[in-house]
């Protein structure tokens, strides 16, 4: 019998709470296909190094991501449930008060209703594996895009993801089951008949307190805004900031709560407009009641936005400076200064069909003016910026211990390899190549340089192209002289550079690893490479072959922004459920009032018209304020970009790109909510 | 040459349909109301006594028949003439008071003038005259759940007064109050009817509350059974009358209530 009520009231739940159970299809979906690309078979043979099963940088990365990613996304479901089944007990108390009245036992009750929610989440869940392997196409493909790759749909339903996607939702929904079912033993009949009367009340009170709170978390967005437009932020200024940023979402909606309640009593204009004192109303009291959960749902949309919009950002970078950083089909360095790279040419020669191929070598003449200068003009040198024992580490390890110089003959050699004009040089000339990230930061200053260098040649100006400048031309600089002045230096290190007709293999780089009696990955790290200051990702390689880092770069980046894109998902389709339900519940609840309106005059159509713009300020609310704080966190990652990169990422474009792709699912859940909402209150 | 009332019904029917079955709540009843009249209609749970209010309110409509408004008929509107007639002429009294619990006492009187699109000055003028005839100027800054049931149904009739309308519909207003509010209630409608000169349609199957009725309308069955006209009768006689009448055609067993 309890069984088949349970059924029963399942179909009814499903049916009332459409937008609840869409989501939690949505969500399994989203989890599924996102944790299946930890256990695909071809992931898992990018991430992994030949058959001793050793994770990658990659591997560890989106491991890492994933996890983080996955234990974000299990608190927020467990939040969502958790808020569901406590609300919908609420407005299904007068029911449960009636079993209790026929003879039901709270044991009883309390197991009806976690058939009930067990039902309906089984049948979330199974819909939601089956949509889920339909995302998991989509999302590999993308994946595969991504990463440069073609993606040839192969239905693969891992049995991994199934079962960690099963104990994901499993663990938020006993764990909320079970907190509600102590919550029917603590109940009396009384309370459960009147749970559901319980209107919602105007409380004016504290109203000067929270109109001060409110200056409050302005002042600090503010604050926020000045800190970071003028670069003061620092270690604790973040932190306080991020302290009060929590405070600032709970407190804005009570504040401004509190302003529209006074404006009302202080009879402003347009409460004598029209319909404008009943919606001016509803929305400040509604507000004052759901403070928190507004609070909760901006931070939920700003960690949404500032996710995409960053892994948007990543995208482009990865775009954009791929080329930059790998100009070179194949380079190869040696500090063996009498290499003449005979084995990797004929290697070379063998699975390829090269372009051009050039050996040469770079010079040192014992003095190391310019890498002392960057080491005392960068940022990330400096003490000011990172722990002073980070610095002097990165300072052991940034350049070459002589700086390196290269003659013009071969600089335009190579230039003309990349499709670059050549440079001339005066005999009394030289030039210096340096890495775009790096000119941008010490451009400002960059007259003071040639004075600080004792090359005894005139300064010529400074290039910036793309010039394979992580330790193999140089390390963020290279110094190009006339090739006479070459002849009082030493040959530092042997290079080869290839450009290739078509595509190079990837597996051209373990090759040329295996000939060297090296393997890619391993010994990379014990290698005499230096990098620079380059921040972000890069790995020291002596042998680098384009495809192969491109790969594996793309793939790093992936696993940054796949992540992120999950979090933001899944995060925006909690928010608007939330809104969505509220919004129905107060429908069913408060119909009386459209029906009152009705019957003082208002037609159907005005009526409408109310629920759109009510649902529409509601609906609002929340996205504003952390439109406002994300938008100022993504110009502060966009400014460190250029710092780190010396890109100049159009984060505005990223934001707003963000933004409209969140609005798109916003519009699908406003319409879905102002259609219910409609048919709720029709009389 | 036809007498012209103020409200006019004339074959007024309304059925319901369900599947086989044809069920007449209202069958062709005629009635008229005048100017500043106070005309009950009593009668049993199912007589139809709601069914004619949510019609002449224009909440419902009618299956046949017609009801004039000074003339203008309403049978004919459209869903968005109606409401703006309701806006216009129409003033609610409910038992449940539908006050709209998130608005203070002052801001559910002023609502219908606000959706009217009255001025800010007109609107304060109006609020205060009917808030202190009704007594209930000093409940203006409160909210509903904050005041008594006859509070709140006095405020109800504020409202319903505040748009000057042609005629006030009160359901069973007194049907939620203790004997006291309810009396105050009825002085209150009379009030609202001699002074403010407003023409009420209350319908009640309480006979007390119908004494305050200059005319009484009796409903059976969808049908008028009878009509009781005050005059000059005491309150006394006027009420045994009422008795006599509530007996005839079966009516409640007015001494359980």
């Amino acid at each position: 019998m309890l069984n088949k009520l349970a059924l029963r009231n399942a179909w009814r739940l499903w049916k009332d709470y459409l937008n609840y159970f869409l989501t939690l299809c949505m969500i399994t979906a989203i989890t599924f296909s996102f944790h299946s690309l930890l256990f695909s078979k071809d992931i898992y043979e990018m991430i992994h190094y030949g058959n001793n099963g050793e994770l990658s940088t990659a591997g560890t990365m989106l491991i890492a991501f994933m996890s983080v990613s996955t234990v974000t996304i299990l608190i927020i479901v467990a939040w969502l449930i958790n808020y569901m089944t406590r609300f919908i007990l609420e407005k299904r108390s007068r029911e449960f008060a009636i079993y209790l009245l026929s003879g039901m036992r709270k044991e009883q009750i309390a197991s009806l209703y976690m058939k009930e929610n067990l039902y309906l989440g089984v049948c979330a869940l199974f819909a939601g594996l089956i949509f889920g392997s339909g995302l998991q196409q989509v999302l590999f493909f993308i994946f595969y895009k991504s990463i440069g790759k073609n993606y040839k749909v192969n239905v693969e339903i891992s049995t991994g993801s199934i079962i960690l996607t099963v104990i994901l939702y499993g663990v938020c929904f006993f764990a909320a089951l079970f907190r509600n079912r102590k919550k029917f033993f603590h109940m009396e009949i009384i309370n459960l008949i009147n749970m559901d009367k319980q209107n919602e009340t105007v409380n004016e009170k504290r109203n000067a307190l929270w109109k001060r709170l409110f200056f409050l978390s302005i002042g600090n967005i503010l604050l926020l805004y000045f800190l970071i437009f003028t670069g003061g932020i620092t270690k604790w200024t973040a932190i306080f900031e991020m302290i009060g940023l929590i405070f600032t979402f709970y407190f804005f909606y009570l504040g401004l709560s509190a302003f529209l309640m006074n404006y009302i009593k202080g009879k402003g204009k347009l409460i004598y407009k029209r319909e404008y004192l009943f919606m001016i109303r509803q929305f400040s009291s509604k507000m004052r009641n759901t403070c928190f959960v507004l609070g909760t749902l901006s931070l939920l949309f700003m960690f949404a936005l500032v996710g995409s919009s960053l892994a948007f950002m990543l995208s482009d970078y990865q775009n954009k400076q791929l080329d930059v950083e790998y100009p070179f089909d194949i380079i190869i360095i040696s500090d063996n200064t009498s290499n003449d790279f005979s084995k990797e040419e004929s290697l070379i020669n063998d699975n390829i069909n090269p372009r051009n191929i050039l050996k040469y070598c770079v010079y040192q003449n014992g003095t190391s003016d310019m890498g002392d200068y960057l080491y005392q003009n960068l940022r990330i040198f400096s003490d000011r910026d990172s722990d002073p024992v980070v610095a002097e580490g990165k300072r052991a390890v940034a350049y070459y211990d002589y700086d390196v110089y290269m003659g013009i003959s071969d600089y335009n050699r190579l230039r003309e390899m990349l499709d670059l004009t050549p440079v001339t040089l005066q005999d009394d000339q030289y030039l210096i190549h340096i890495a775009n990230r790096v000119y941008q930061e010490i451009k400002d200053k960059s007259a003071e340089l040639p004075n600080s260098l004792n090359i005894g040649l005139d300064f010529a100006g400074f290039k910036t192209e793309g010039f394979a400048q992580n330790g193999h031309n140089g390390t963020d600089y290279l110094l190009v002289v006339p090739d006479k002045k070459l002849a009082g230096m030493k040959k530092y290190f042997s290079l080869m550079a290839v450009m290739a007709n078509g595509d190079v293999p990837e597996y051209l780089s373990e090759c040329l690893y295996d000939l060297t009696g090296k393997i890619r990955g391993y010994d990379e790290l014990a290698d005499y490479i230096k990098i620079g200051s380059e921040e972000l990702f890069l790995m020291p390689a002596t042998i680098q072959v384009k495809s192969r880092e491109v790969l594996e770069l793309k793939f790093l980046m992936s696993t940054l922004s796949f992540p992120l894109f999950y979090i933001g998902l899944v995060f925006l389709c909690v928010s608007l459920t939330v809104l969505s339900v509220q919004q129905l519940s107060d429908s069913n609840k408060y119909k009386f009032r459209y029906q009152i309106l009705n019957k003082l005059g208002m037609g159907k159509k005005r009526i409408k018209q109310v629920v759109a713009k009510q649902l529409f300020f509601y609906y609002l609310c929340p996205v504003i304020l952390s439109v406002i704080i994300s938008a100022i966190f993504i110009l502060y990652v966009g400014r460190q970009f250029v710092i780190y990169t010396g890109i100049r990422t159009e984060w505005i474009l990223y934001f707003c790109i963000s933004l409209t792709s969140f609005l798109g699912i916003y519009i699908l859940y406003f319409s879905i909510t102002y259609f219910q909402f409609n048919k709720n209150i029709k009389p | 040459m036809t007498e012209h009332h103020y409200i006019e019904v004339k074959n007024l029917v309304k059925n319901y349909c369900t599947g086989n079955v044809t069920l007449n709540a209202v069958d062709h009843v005629n009635f008229y109301v005048d100017k500043g009249g106070f005309i009950g209609i009593m009668g049993a749970s199912g007589s139809g006594k709601t069914t004619i209010l949510n019609i002449l309110s224009t909440i419902d409509t009618m299956s046949d028949g017609q009801v004039f408004y000074d003339k203008i008929d309403i049978s004919r509107m459209n869903e968005a003439e109606r409401s703006d007639f309701r806006q216009k002429n129409l003033g609610f009294v409910f038992q449940d008071y539908n006050l709209l619990d998130t608005l203070s006492i002052e801001e559910n009187i002023m609502l219908p003038m606000a959706l009217s699109g009255e001025k800010k000055k007109e609107i304060e003028s109006r609020i205060k005259n009917i808030s202190e005839t009704l007594h209930i100027e000093d409940i203006l800054g409160k909210f509903p759940y904050e005041v008594s049931g006859g509070q709140k149904q006095r405020a109800a009739c504020a409202r319903a007064l505040v748009n000057k309308p042609k005629l006030i519909l009160a359901d069973e207003p007194t049907g939620a109050l203790d004997s006291k509010s309810s009396t105050m209630l009825l002085r209150t409608l009379q009030v609202m009817n001699k002074e403010f000169g407003a023409t009420i349609l209350m319908v009640t199957h309480d006979v007390f509350s119908a004494c305050y009725c200059e005319r009484i309308l009796f409903l059976s069955d969808g049908k008028i059974c009878a009509e009781l006209n005050r005059e000059n009768m005491n309150k006394r006689d006027y009420l045994n009358h009422i008795l006599d009448i509530q007996s005839k055609i079966g009516g409640e067993d007015i001494y359980a209530e």
